[in-house]
């Protein structure tokens, strides 16, 4: 009997909390299309998140891009002749990079630099009474600190896949270069015949998806934080972890979905 | 007398520990109400819920006879500018300048002010409370006293009716709580609302229309500072500064 109630308890209490974190993405999204009819004292929020997470994030992304690019190009040289495929490369290429690794890759780098700093920012501005502060002044904490940060990462996910995409396919060619000299005409033209408007399309819908989960649950997590300076870093350990799990799940879905539809 | 605040058998319960138990008590307008009681008593919390900030799990706030956790969008704007807060731990905005600290408010309810003007009100405003240090620094770049200031300096940046204040004259040095004083009276004179959780048994004495004391997170007793001073004689502030208020009880005419 005991186990029951324990269990009921569980059920209600985990129900309980989706519901809520459901009302919140729903109250998230509408005042992000609110955003853009309001005065826009929140715009140069949405400024610093676009510098924070997509610009300051070139770097990174350039040396994965271009790293990731010549890895798989090296493989492809070596393999895929081997079984007279060496055409294939360009469609391995746009299959890995452009469909998977770019949305993918892009996503990790978001995740780890602005989904902890985004939940622990957060964290610690409801444990300062920060929050608290913006709501006594008529500011809500949604509109002005979460929907900037909301369209900031998602912005950002979607540019940064495609600087991702431009600079992995130009390290794979810089690479190739060295292995097989080959003409930028040739390489480009190959690239462009196996590039599919589905391949694009799939890898900039889920950079659009994957900035939204991780700027959601980072968002989510950091106003979850109630009182103790303690509970920042697990905020920040729970968005991580989570934006992970629901990236995974979302890339599962799309990349199904693109291949059955 | 008008009734502006009423909170109507308020409970708050955080982490499962009652902090307010069934609280019923009006704050009148125009008049300062100091709200006294030992630390921990739930005098923060009081003002917190009757300010919005903190949802009571049982009752309700009412201002001006509407629950202020039934308001829409634009009448909570309404309500935020005209009932102005300052925290007990400052609580300015750790990111951004003391300028943006002072300029935000007037931004969201004041967004028709040319630069000029908001810089005007600034300058006025932190002259006035003593603030002298730069408009460029951080909060982290200032001692406790001074994010005080600023926080309180915040708190009256748009001109509100109703002041709520959290332990005001804390962190502050004497020639600070002075001026304080005088800036408190001056609103008072307005005919503002003050409501104030507070220690300062010299500041309860020359502005406190209304005491409240609260003890265990109800309220033990409130009256008129007039009827509460000759009742304890000049026992008040010695009993305020001994901490031991539960012993302040006079009738309550109005509860």
């Amino acid at each position: 009997m005991k186990l029951i109630t324990v269990l009921g308890h569980s059920v209600i209490s985990r129900t309980q909390k989706a519901l809520y974190a459901l009302g919140f993405f729903g109250r998230l999204l509408k005042e992000t299309l609110l955003f853009f009819r309001r005065r826009q004292v929140a715009l140069k929020v949405l400024i610093m998140q676009i510098l924070f997470t997509g610009v300051e994030a070139l770097g990174i992304s350039t040396i994965l891009a271009i790293g990731i690019g010549a890895i798989i190009n090296v493989i492809g040289v070596s393999i895929l002749p081997q079984f007279g495929q060496g055409r294939l490369l360009y469609t391995v290429l746009i299959a890995i990079i452009t469909r998977e690794l770019g949305p993918l890759l892009t996503a990790f780098i978001i995740i780890a630099r602005s989904g902890t700093a985004i939940a622990t920012e957060l964290g610690g501005m409801v444990v300062s009474h920060e929050i608290e502060a913006y709501i006594s002044v008529g500011i809500d904490p949604i509109a002005y600190l979460a929907v900037p940060r909301f369209l900031g990462v998602t912005l950002s996910s979607f540019l940064l896949n495609i600087y991702f995409n431009v600079f992995g396919l130009l390290g794979s060619y810089i690479v190739l270069s060295f292995i097989s000299p080959l003409p930028f005409n040739e390489y480009f033209n190959g690239i462009m015949e196996a590039l599919r408007v589905v391949d694009v399309g799939t890898g900039l819908f889920k950079s659009l998806v994957f900035g939204a989960l991780i700027s959601t649950v980072a968002v989510y997590q950091g106003f979850s934080v109630l009182r103790a300076s303690t509970e920042i870093p697990q905020a920040g350990i729970r968005a991580v972890g989570q934006a992970l799990v629901y990236l995974v799940v979302a890339d599962a879905i799309i990349t199904i979905l693109s291949y059955l539809l | 007398m008008n009734l502006l605040f009423e909170m109507d058998h308020v409970s708050v319960r955080i982490a499962d520990v009652e902090i307010l138990h069934d609280v019923l008590v009006n704050f009148p307008e125009k008049q300062v109400t100091c709200i006294v009681g030992k630390a921990g008593s739930g005098k923060s919390t009081l003002l917190k819920t009757l300010s919005g900030l903190i949802i009571p799990d049982e009752g309700c706030v009412r201002f001006k006879g509407k629950n202020i956790f039934d308001l829409n969008r634009r009448e909570e704007l309404e309500f935020r500018y005209t009932c102005s807060f300052a925290f007990q731990d400052a609580a300015l905005w750790a990111n951004q300048s003391i300028y943006n600290n002072l300029t935000l408010p007037l931004a969201v309810h004041k967004s028709e002010l040319k630069k000029a003007e908001t810089d005007g009100i600034i300058k006025r405003v932190v002259q006035r409370i003593g603030y002298t240090e730069g408009l460029g620094f951080r909060p982290a770049d200032l001692s406790m006293g001074e994010q005080k200031l600023i926080s309180i300096a915040r708190c009256l940046i748009c001109d509100p009716e109703v002041i709520l204040l959290d332990e005001p004259t804390a962190s502050l040095d004497q020639e600070a709580v002075d001026r304080l004083t005088e800036v408190l009276l001056e609103e008072k004179k307005l005919g503002k609302t003050i409501i104030m959780v507070t220690h300062d048994s010299n500041v309860i004495a020359r502005l406190a229309d209304y005491i409240y004391v609260v003890a265990n997170g109800s309220l033990a007793s409130q009256g008129s500072a007039e009827k509460i001073a000759p009742l304890l004689g000049g026992d008040l502030i010695r009993k305020m500064r001994e901490f031991r208020i539960e012993e302040i009880s006079v009738d309550d005419p109005r509860r």
